[in-house]
């Protein structure tokens, strides 16, 4: 029987395995006391119980520290665990390699290749949470930026501010031209033979009615919708308006459906 | 959720439980010289500088929310 020299690999095993079982019952651990850090820190709790107002703070603290130190145990011991597994691994590599039935096999030279954990701070997690928010910021800033920019260009192009009043000033007016063109309409092709359309026609007229007293009578802000409300009735009226004109070609025989 | 005093006693004590298994443990290994050689060596001096103080530090953390008001 040979004896062997070099680490005794059972034990080592004995030792990974003790460890592993014990770090299982600390990250529970962890958990909990990270939860109620978490809770901790509802602004809300305080409230509930103004006297803890002067104490949260320190309870608040001691409780990131024990949760900091918990998880860099369990970091460190899992790169404890992981290096030592490593070394039985190369261990047995070694110890094989002497073997005269395993000629062709060369133990590799290099050692434990993992790299200690950085060590885990206090706060250090909250940090991280504030570090997202910061990125949502950074965009609500890059927005604001942009915003600032496209009034930056526009103050410098005029012209175009210009033509966007004109546009915005025209637009109040298109409800209440819709309005004659529909009662130009109505009383234009009204013929008493066809009284669908001029109920068409009519109901076109009261749509854009109806947009114009919207528009005119429920003024924001005293009602926030009236503007919205306008806008669906001139939509609606124009659709209208569309149809109409479809089923006039149509009564004129320019069209006709499939089955007719 | 919130740990009561109770489960933060109780937490500390298993962390303290947990340690001393442990380190007990590699004490034997080393005294009864079954594991020996640079790889042990290293594993009990990590063990010592990087894990049972701050076990250790945690657990008396622990202890100290257990008497302190905490939300």
């Amino acid at each position: 029987m040979s004896t062997r020299i070099g680490m005794n690999t059972s034990i080592a095993e004995g030792v990974v395995s003790s460890i592993s079982g014990q770090a299982m019952g600390l990250e529970g651990i962890e958990q909990e006391v990270t939860a109620a850090r978490l809770t901790s820190m509802n602004p809300l709790a305080y409230a509930l119980s103004p006297g803890s107002l002067i104490l949260a703070p320190f309870s608040i603290t001691i409780a990131a520290s024990a949760a900091a130190d918990l998880a860099n145990v369990r970091a460190s011991l899992s790169y404890l665990v992981q290096t030592l597994t490593q070394e039985i691994s190369q261990q047995r590599d070694t110890s094989n390699s002497l073997s005269s039935a395993d000629l062709g096999w060369f133990p590799s030279r290099v050692g434990p290749s993992g790299t200690a954990p950085d060590d885990i701070g206090i706060f250090e997690r909250e940090l991280e949470i504030i570090n997202t928010i910061a990125n949502a910021g950074n965009l609500i800033l890059l927005a604001r930026d942009g915003i600032e920019a496209a009034k930056t260009w526009l103050k410098l192009h005029p012209k175009v501010m210009e033509v966007a009043e004109i546009v915005l000033k025209g637009g109040k007016f298109i409800p209440i031209a819709g309005a004659l063109f529909s009662a130009i309409s109505l009383a234009v092709e009204w013929d008493s033979e066809n009284v669908w359309g001029n109920w068409r026609n009519g109901i076109g007229l009261a749509l854009d009615g109806a947009s114009i007293v919207a528009a005119v009578m429920l003024v924001p802000p005293l009602t926030p919708v009236g503007a919205v409300l306008s806008g669906v009735l001139l939509g609606v009226g124009i659709a209208w308006d569309l149809t109409d004109i479809a089923w006039d070609k149509h009564d004129e025989g320019e069209w006709a459906w499939p089955w007719e | 959720m919130n740990m009561s005093d109770m489960q933060f006693s109780m937490a500390a004590m298993q962390i303290r439980t947990m340690e001393a298994r442990l380190t007990g443990q590699l004490a034997g290994l080393r005294d009864s010289q079954q594991w020996t050689g640079p790889d042990a060596d290293r594993f009990y001096q990590q063990w010592d500088a990087d894990i049972r103080g701050r076990l250790l530090a945690a657990a008396t953390k622990l202890d100290t929310l257990a008497v302190v008001p905490f939300l």
